[in-house]
């Protein structure tokens, strides 16, 4: 199931590509939909239309690029990429192995910070994320690459992803659910639990600091005591992050690798361009001095002693 | 080896080989003006003379000349780190101490080198975390001139990466300014 060399190369091209015309397609989309007053059959760009014969190959670089973006959510692995990951440590599943491929070849190559996503990529990332909306209008279903959503009837909730209902928000058509964890008795539980464990995270959304930023952003008159909840999220976000730093200092070197359970997308994010720089630098002297160089040593002597003992028994 | 094919145009790789080594000459060499103002061109065995790494290395391995621990390695610097690792000014020392100490372990022989520098790094990197998250611009400054080179990156590395969220956080509808506003202001003006 690996996939090969060509086909890492060609997702690693059109990766960014994909998801500047994903993200202009859904937005097209949107407003192909809303504009014609209901009426017409959202049709996304031929490139991703899910039927068609010739739209196959885009459609395995969409798979690639949906793999290549979910793998962000598994990868808390943050390994150095000559560090081989064994079975019993690791998800054994090629997805994995080919996220790290990826990542180490595009951030290599194009980028020279070793950013492999910038914010707003992840905030792109966090958009698939399903909320709960309350429509106000009359809409048959939407048929999209990334799913089906609908129908949609006045005051009836429906789950779409976050992208739609911005989009639904921002022309007015509907009003969006806070997620349940979005509380301020939610967050306040959270936040001392935050304080009173050391060691572990709370376990929070994946994209809880975009989903939040988004929410703030755009359905302000949704959520529910929302200044309060927003500095209450800054505080989390704050503790966690003194917590991230305090046990990126614990680097095992024998493994050269980290392990953090629960961190969020953009904790992660943050800290990674230091992280591999990081690990890297730990392997580099870790290993490749401490053992091959006794090896050297040992193996330049008995030779050394070879010589000295055959040049007697070639003379006789 | 693969690994030096990779670094071979990484020019922060060329410049740590142009560290100054002390070498010791075994053979006495003609034809070199390594001393310009010597009145002969050619070098006495047993001379000790100050050569950059790139050469040192070469002439180590044709068994022309030996080459001396440099300074940063030795047991003062040792001792100084092991004292307080991260406020050590390595960079007066060697800007490249880490790939340079990677580059001579092998030839001066020297097993120790590679379990310290990793033992240095440990215990540095944590402070070069702390201080690019949290450190003013104009506070960061006096940190910077200790680290080395490849640490320098890395606080670079953390520093962008930070700022880059921030900026994001504090981007979008929220904070930007409706452009009829200062139109309005101008027309009164």
């Amino acid at each position: 199931m690996l996939p090969n060399t060509t086909e890492t190369l060609l997702v690693r091209g059109c990766c960014r590509m994909l998801v500047e015309s994903y993200r202009r397609c859904r937005r097209s989309s949107i407003a192909a939909r809303t504009d014609q007053r209901h009426t017409a059959v959202c049709q996304p760009p031929s490139a991703f239309r899910r039927s068609t014969t010739q739209g196959s190959l885009s459609l395995d670089f969409s798979v690639y690029l949906c793999l290549y973006l979910t793998n962000l959510q598994q990868l808390l692995y943050l390994c150095p990429p000559h560090l081989r990951l064994d079975a019993s440590t690791a998800q054994p599943s090629w997805t994995v192995a080919a996220h790290r491929n990826l990542a180490v070849e595009m951030a290599g190559q194009s980028d020279p910070h070793l950013n492999l996503f910038s914010a707003e990529e992840v905030e792109f990332v966090a958009e698939d994320e399903m909320v709960e909306i309350v429509p106000n209008m009359r809409m048959d279903s939407l048929h999209l690459i990334c799913g089906d959503y609908g129908p949609f009837y006045p005051q009836i909730a429906t789950e779409v992803p976050l992208w739609l209902a911005i989009a639904l928000k921002k022309r007015g058509k509907c009003a969006i659910r806070t997620p349940e964890w979005m509380s301020v008795e939610k967050l306040t539980q959270i936040l001392e639990a935050e304080r009173e464990s050391q060691g572990s995270f709370q376990i929070l959304p994946f994209h809880y600091v975009e989903i939040s930023k988004l929410l703030f952003d755009h359905a302000r008159d949704d959520v529910l005591d929302m200044y309060l909840v927003r500095s209450l999220i800054e505080d989390i976000r704050d503790v966690r992050f003194h917590k991230v730093e305090a046990s990126l200092g614990s680097i095992d070197t024998r493994t050269s690798a980290v392990k953090i359970k629960d961190l969020s997308a953009m904790e992660v994010n943050i800290v990674r361009p230091f992280v591999i720089r990081a690990l890297q630098a730990i392997y580099k002297h870790g290993n490749p001095e401490l053992v091959p160089d006794q090896d050297r040593m040992t193996n330049v002597q008995p030779q050394g002693h070879d010589h000295g003992q055959r040049r007697p028994l070639r003379r006789r | 080896m693969p690994s030096e094919m990779t670094s071979y145009y990484d020019i922060d790789d060329i410049l740590a080989e142009e560290e100054l080594v002390s070498v010791v000459f075994q053979k006495a060499v003609n034809g070199v003006g390594i001393d310009p103002s010597s009145e002969t061109d050619s070098v006495e065995s047993g001379s000790k003379v100050e050569l950059p790494f790139w050469l040192a290395q070469e002439l180590h391995l044709r068994q022309v000349a030996v080459m001396g621990l440099p300074s940063c390695f030795n047991q003062r610097t040792r001792l100084e780190i092991q004292a307080d690792a991260a406020f050590v000014d390595l960079r007066s020392r060697c800007p490249f101490f880490y790939e340079f100490g990677c580059k001579i372990a092998p030839l001066v022989g020297d097993r120790t080198i590679g379990s310290w520098l990793l033992s240095t790094f440990k215990s540095r990197y944590k402070e070069v975390l702390t201080k690019a998250h949290t450190a003013v611009f104009a506070a960061s400054s006096k940190y910077l001139a200790l680290l080395s080179k490849e640490e320098t990156k890395m606080y670079e590395a953390a520093q962008s990466s930070m700022t880059a969220f921030k900026k994001w956080r504090m981007g979008g509808p929220r904070f930007q300014k409706a452009s009829f506003l200062s139109r309005k202001r101008k027309s009164s003006d």
